[in-house]
């Protein structure tokens, strides 16, 4: 059964989320990336409802004024673009047009709001709703790791996900894919706790707080299915985990009461009702033509189009695409010595709940009955479910709910039609639940390992346990976190292995930040610079944050451009090759590397040193 | 002897831990830095001959590529031996995991030297002098014309170094560009079929003296990607004798070598030409070389 949580595990739990809060604001030097900077965008114009909204209630709901503040960007639920626009206004500190009124052109509608705190620059302001949610994200690992397992299990589980690289890198962006881990892990939290209450006291049905739980579980799905699509999933991986946990209650007789199913959890009930009604009433675009516009999202996003992924030396561009994809990925982008902890983890896991019972089964059948007669029994202490089981029998159904949380998310990714460009972003919602499988190994080998021995070298033994597997994390997270997306681990050559085994270096054009300085230096006066894979949103932030001349013309495939900023993508070498020519610059002036390998050339029209 | 046996299981995560992390402080602490880059540079420029290429080992650790400024530098993602035969000299900037590369069988090592976390390695060509012409650098003598129902144009505009069938066009032209064919950036002749049908042939005529013409040709990483157009023919001409015809499927993405065997009266005039029914996407391109 769970652990009673105490004040203790929710201290531990608000501390390693107040840390993680702490190493994603020391560590923002990141550039913003394509996707950011439509969200950027989208954050700003749909802040704009709420001042129609203050001041004229009755229009910000025409289906006018709707349409025109949250048109932009209806691929994705509006709630974390109103999120980051919210904060951008609140904190960020905004350029004042009447000291700079060439900031107006950086603006929606040329119109730069007033500052209100102007606390925090506003990039940062609008990334920050997603630095909070993805640190809530710590809290809830732990408390639900430590709830289930135990401390040490916790401990090492949201330390595993707090030092993943890639999850590191994403969780800095106001984008939608962090905080999707967060939903999804924050619902299937509130699915489980809502399955898993102690039985019902006397005199009642249902235990206490079944309801509760059931609609927690249905507001927090609701807010997740305003996160992202991915959320789609979630009841799915909810109702596999019901028909299989209560498989044997399953029954069907032609002659007797037809089927009888085991009872049915009352957050099934709550998702069917209560979900769609937030999913509605958080979403604009959905509130004049819900039908139509769900039919165009979903029509969006299943014929959502082929990017490239360049994988071992193939750059895949249309389905199939390999099915290993998703797991190889993570073994080479997890942290090495965490990617060893889940694979025993899993290993382990899988010894004790499968493999073990089916040779003890398959043993029992073969050995006939012992013929000797057994001895008077001598009082043996039974082994506890715990140690015989893994610490995950101590609450039933716990492996099968870890598993198919996990596995879920990878396997839709793995089929071969499901695009796969973005990296390893789109399975991040099954990673915490591994890392409590890395967790699971951490405490069995702390366990054998610290078995029969004094205090001290107990204390000894645990904490050289601890760093074996904290500080290489720790090293992989922060070297090169500026270019995180590109960190592959030691055991595939460290950064390396871009160029080693062929693989995506660069993903959405945040490499360009690196070149500012530079180009603050170095570009003539009105230079025209081609980005490339950086977008103008990205750009508008970098000039408003005071990180890019004001004078510098960003320009796309501009053949008169004076600087080329070519990001280092497989798919894009014909576009550095054409830049070559037209700058008549053979050679890059700049290159922006992560551990020797390239991740952008910069070219000066006529080739400058 | 178990105690020691659990001991020795447990140790295991800390050993391996320990080797991880000197295998990643090892990769960083093995790159080189400005300094590196730039005694290398010098050490290329003292030596310095018309002709020369800079190529990297690994192919790809290229992050000093702005160190070579004013040299003939190849950055691309792996090595062409058969392109850098044509070079005298070749200086290789051997770096992070591949500082000693192999000698390949068309070179000899003349000389290494060590610049801080870099070493540079010049060989010599084998082939040195054997190349004859490179139809790529000659473009200007090509005769290129296209035909389109019947009806046959001379592409008479010679702009920046290419020839185009009328104005400067995105894709209709012939002449050098670099793109990605069969794994790696190649600087080739673009050979675009002008029409659905149409026919467009590059002529060179009275060719000098060599005893064998090597021809590469494919279509770019792009065109094989969209799954576009139709299967283009391509046919090598020695005057009016047809030498080769092949067909190349839409998807075939691989960088063809064709070797001939040549006599003097083959050399009067060499024509290559490329149709497809369907001319989307078909981005034909090849070199050609003579060679004694």
């Amino acid at each position: 059964m769970p652990n009673p949580i105490n004040r203790l595990d929710y201290a531990i739990g608000g501390l390693l989320a107040t840390l993680f809060l702490v190493m994603l604001l020391l560590t923002l030097d990141i550039g913003y990336s394509r996707d950011e900077g439509f969200y950027f965008n989208a954050g700003e114009q749909y802040s704009h409802w709420f001042d129609v909204l203050a001041k004229d209630p009755k229009r910000a709901f025409t289906k006018a004024e709707v349409n025109k503040a949250f048109k932009y960007n209806g691929e994705h639920p509006a709630l974390p673009k109103i999120m980051f626009g919210l904060s951008w206004r609140l904190f960020g500190k905004m350029q004042d047009p009447e000291k700079a009124p060439w900031s107006k052109a950086w603006y929606h509608q040329r119109a730069p709001p007033k500052t209100m705190l102007g606390i925090m620059s506003e990039a940062t302001a609008m990334r920050f709703p997603a630095l909070v949610t993805n640190s809530f994200l710590i809290f809830l690992l732990y408390i639900f790791a430590a709830r289930y397992t135990n401390r040490r299990v916790a401990l090492a589980a949201t330390i595993g996900w707090m030092l993943t690289p890639h999850a590191f890198w994403h969780s800095h962006f106001s984008c939608f894919d962090m905080p999707m881990v967060t939903m999804s892990f924050a619902t299937a939290y509130c699915f489980y706790r809502s399955v898993t209450l102690p039985g019902p006291e006397p005199g009642r049905t249902r235990p206490r707080g079944s309801w509760r739980w059931a609609i927690l579980t249905a507001v927090v799905w609701g807010l997740a299915l305003n996160t992202k699509h991915n959320a789609f999933f979630l009841p799915i991986i909810f109702l596999m985990w019901w028909v299989w946990h209560w498989r044997k209650d399953f029954k069907f007789s032609w002659s007797g009461r037809g089927l009888q199913i085991p009872p049915i959890p009352l957050a099934f009930f709550a998702m069917l009702f209560i979900s769609p009604l937030i999913y509605y009433a958080l979403w604009p675009r959905l509130w004049f033509d819900p039908i139509g516009h769900l039919k165009w999202y979903f029509g969006f996003h299943a014929k959502h189009v082929f990017y490239w992924a360049y994988y071992y030396g193939t750059l895949f561009t249309k389905p199939p695409f390999p099915v290993a994809f998703p797991f190889v990925m993570s073994a080479m982008t997890l942290s090495g010595m965490t990617a060893i902890l889940a694979v025993v983890g899993l290993a382990h896991t899988a010894w004790l709940r499968i493999f073990r019972p089916i040779i003890a089964k398959a043993t029992s059948i073969t050995q006939a009955p012992a013929p000797v007669p057994v001895p008077d029994p001598v009082p043996v202490p039974a082994p506890s479910p715990v140690l015989a089981n893994g610490i995950l029998a101590q609450t039933p159904g716990l492996t099968s709910f870890l598993l198919l949380n996990f596995l879920v998310p990878f396997a839709v990714i793995a089929h071969p039609q499901t695009p796969i460009f973005g990296g390893t972003k789109h399975w991040m919602p099954g990673v915490p639940f591994l890392m409590i499988f890395a967790g699971v190994a951490f405490d069995r080998i702390l366990t054998i390992a610290t078995q029969n021995r004094h205090r001290w070298s107990k204390a000894i033994i645990t904490a050289l346990i601890a760093l074996a597997f904290i500080v290489p994390a720790t090293r992989d997270t922060l070297h090169g976190y500026t270019n995180g997306s590109t960190f592959y681990n030691a055991f595939f050559g460290g950064f390396g292995a871009m160029g080693k085994h062929k693989m995506q270096r660069e993903f959405w054009g945040n490499t360009a930040y690196s070149t500012l300085s530079w180009l603050n230096e170095e570009a003539p006066p009105n230079a025209k610079v081609d980005f490339h894979d950086s977008v103008y949103d990205a750009i508008r932030f970098y000039w408003r944050d005071g990180m890019l001349r004001k004078d510098i013309k960003p320009a796309w495939k501009d053949k008169n451009a004076d600087i080329y900023l070519f990001h280092w993508h497989k798919e894009f070498l014909d576009l550095e090759a054409d830049a070559r020519h037209y700058l008549d610059s053979p050679i890059p002036t700049l290159v922006i590397e992560q551990d020797g390998v390239p991740l952008l050339n910069a070219y000066y029209k006529g080739g400058k040193q | 002897m178990k105690k020691l046996l659990v001991t020795a299981a447990w140790l295991l995560l800390p050993l391996i831990a320990v080797v991880y992390l000197a295998l990643g402080i090892h990769q960083t602490a093995r790159v080189p830095d400005a300094e590196d880059w730039q005694a290398a540079a010098q050490i290329v420029r003292d030596g310095w001959q018309e002709g020369d290429l800079v190529i990297f080992s690994p192919s790809w650790a290229s992050a000093g590529a702005p160190h070579f400024q004013g040299l003939k530098i190849d950055m691309a993602e792996v090595w062409d031996l058969y392109e850098f035969s044509k070079v005298s000299n070749l200086w290789v900037i051997g770096s992070l995991g591949e500082r000693n590369p192999n000698v390949p069988a068309a070179f000899e090592a003349v000389s290494s030297q060590k610049a801080g976390k870099i070493t540079v390695h010049h060989w010599r060509s084998l082939e040195k002098g054997k190349l004859v012409y490179s139809f790529l650098e000659n473009i200007k003598d090509a005769k290129v014309q296209t035909t389109i129902k019947e009806k046959t144009s001379f592409c008479t505009n010679f702009t920046q170094g290419r020839w185009y069938c009328g104005p400067v066009h995105d894709w209709k032209f012939a002449g050098p560009i670099e793109r990605d064919i069969d794994g790696r950036m190649r600087k080739v002749i673009w050979a675009h079929p002008p029409g659905d049908a149409g026919i467009l042939e590059a002529t060179w005529s009275n060719l000098p003296h060599a005893k064998r013409l090597t021809v590469h040709f494919g279509q770019t990483q792009r065109a094989i990607e969209q799954n576009r157009g139709t299967p283009a023919t391509v046919k090598i001409w020695f005057g009016e004798k047809l030498a080769m015809e092949r067909v190349l499927q839409i998807d075939d993405g691989i960088w063809y070598r064709v070797d001939f065997d040549v006599k003097p009266d083959d050399l009067k005039q060499v024509k290559i030409s490329v149709t497809a029914q369907n001319k989307d996407m078909r981005i034909f391109c090849f070199t050609a070389d003579l060679w004694n």
